[in-house]
């Protein structure tokens, strides 16, 4: 007796977020597969079920403009990058429709705006295609651009700005950002920019300002909204209708697992705040059919937000030189600039954690000055004594100094040492001013 | 190459100073510069230290912002170190930009 099979559900007894995530992973798996009409028919039933879906949008752009429909590719594309301004994809696919319609030459403009979202995404040409910033210097030159260069494009401020906040410098990447926004307020790709350097620098409640004013521009904005609901819950406050917005646009909780660190988001919103993922391959943002472009998740591998930064961010904090001209449109360079991204590579250490490291330096800053700074002994726990500056220093004073330090340096006590150099500094600044 | 890239560091606007420290060697009698570069090489050496410590390798770069300026640093072979002196305006992404070719080159 052969088993009956198993009944499948209807569609209206399983919830609309199982649905959504359904449908995008068949709409997904049919356009990796050369299935475009059928990709967009499962994009659209997606849509169905969450109107607002920013991945079911981003799959039904592709699909589209994979069927060559480019103006409605170009609406579906407009519709994601409502709730998700710096998706490179959808800005990639903005510019291609442009393309289609009007031209390489006239898509000059859009396809800068997808290459200033990751600037630092490089094709190694091994998929065959292109990249964006390749892409770009061939629209510049349709457009008839006499100063297009072979290599990467001159580096603009909002791609400045980017390169900044994935490097971690965050308040390099608030002022970039806030001189693009002084000459163009609209872009809302940079303010996002700009929300999100402000946040990851501590500054919680600028950030959430700045989120609040992309907001009432792009209410769907997933990253705004959740960037409001942290600061929302900080104080308190219910962020539930904005999360409820966020999870009508984005209910895998890529954009949220992006922004935060994995640790935060459970801290932040409850460990079933986020929807469960429906599948590995659903939650994830569409990285297999970035032809388009490099994944965005490349950029994404922050760290979370420091607790705190040191100095003021703007506008009192000096402005930061910019890269001069001639800089920034020699091609080696701007790769340079491009690999100084790489944030393994780089040790940030604040003043306070400096500080932190070496309590002692100030805890045992005598209130008078002293008049000789003891000897390190190697085989001691040493007592060094840090002597302020004073006129009395002398030469031999520093020998001291510098020799205790030499001694501490053999010793591999290179704190020690740095007291003891420290010491020498002084008096040395000390004796040269005075004398 | 050495000395031609610490010039070109020092042409950066900005940079007040680059040096070349090492930690096996004892810093010779001196005047302020001499002082600067020794507590500097302490510095690097305890953070090499530090990284090692932690298990996480090698130093790389480092970056110590304070208020009115900036110290770069990156490690070379042996024990030595290329350290940047900069103020608060100059522009840390072209000093690293030299850090890390003189990195390359050593």
């Amino acid at each position: 007796m052969v088993a009956a099979p198993p009944r499948v559900p209807e569609v209206a007894e399983r919830a609309a977020h199982e649905v959504y995530a359904d449908e995008c992973l068949a709409a997904r798996d049919h356009i990796r597969h050369g299935r475009a009409g059928q990709s967009a028919e499962a994009a659209r039933r997606a849509l169905a079920a969450l109107p607002r879906g920013v991945d079911a949008q981003r799959l039904l752009g592709l699909a589209l403009l994979e069927l060559g429909e480019a103006r409605p590719a170009l609406h579906a594309f407009s519709a994601a990058l409502t709730a998700d301004p710096l998706d490179v994809v959808s800005h990639a696919g903005i510019a291609e429709a442009q393309e289609l319609l009007e031209g390489a030459g006239s898509a000059e403009v859009v396809w800068l705006r997808a290459w200033e979202v990751e600037p630092y995404a490089v094709s190694d040409g091994t998929n065959g295609m292109p990249g964006i910033g390749q892409r770009l210097q061939d629209a510049r030159r349709a457009a008839g651009a006499l100063d297009v260069r072979e290599g990467p494009p001159p580096l603009t401020r909002a791609a400045l700005a980017r390169i900044h906040l994935r490097g971690r410098l965050f308040e390099h990447a608030a002022i970039e950002a806030r001189a693009v926004l002084a000459k163009e307020p609209d872009r809302m790709d940079v303010r996002l920019t700009l929300a999100e350097a402000l946040w990851r620098s501590g500054e919680s409640l600028l950030a959430a300002a700045v989120a609040q004013e992309i907001r009432e521009r792009l209410p769907d904005c997933v990253a705004a909204n959740l960037l409001v609901a942290t600061h929302w819950l900080a104080e308190g406050r219910d962020a539930g209708e904005l999360m409820a917005r966020v999870h009508a646009v984005d209910p895998a909780g890529s954009i949220a697992q992006n922004l935060f660190d994995d640790r935060e988001v459970p801290v932040l919103f409850g460990t079933d705040a986020l929807p469960e993922r429906h599948g590995e391959p659903s939650a994830e943002p569409p990285r297999d059919d970035r032809a388009l472009a490099e994944t965005r998740a490349l950029s994404i591998v922050e760290p979370p937000p420091r607790a705190a930064m040191t100095g003021e961010l703007l506008p009192e904090v000096p402005a930061v030189a910019p890269i001069p001209a001639d800089i920034v449109h020699d091609s080696a360079q701007a790769e340079e600039l491009e690999q100084l991204i790489a944030p393994e590579l780089a040790l940030v250490t604040e003043p306070e954690s400096a500080r932190a490291a070496d309590p002692d330096a100030v805890l045992k800053q005598p209130a008078e000055p002293v008049a000789q700074a003891p000897r390190l002994e190697l085989d001691t726990e040493p007592e060094l004594v840090v002597v302020p500056p004073t006129a009395e220093s002398t030469p031999s004073r520093d020998a001291d100094d510098r020799t205790n330090g030499n001694t501490a340096m053999q010793a591999g006590r290179y704190l020690d040492a740095a007291r003891a150099y420290g010491a020498w500094l002084r008096a040395a600044r000390d004796g040269r001013t005075s004398g | 190459m050495e000395d031609q890239t610490l010039i070109t560091l020092r042409r950066i606007a900005g940079v007040s100073d680059a040096f070349i420290v090492d930690r096996n060697s004892a810093p010779s009698e001196g005047g302020t510069a001499e002082a600067q570069a020794a507590l500097l090489s302490a510095v690097v050496a305890a953070l090499a230290q530090a990284t090692d410590d932690l298990a996480l390798g090698q130093l790389g770069e480092t970056i110590i912002e304070a208020e009115r300026g900036s110290i770069v640093t990156g490690a070379l072979p042996n024990g030595r170190a290329v350290v940047v002196l900069a103020d608060a305006k100059a522009n840390l992404g072209m000093i690293r930009m030299e850090v890390r070719k003189l990195r390359r080159q050593s």
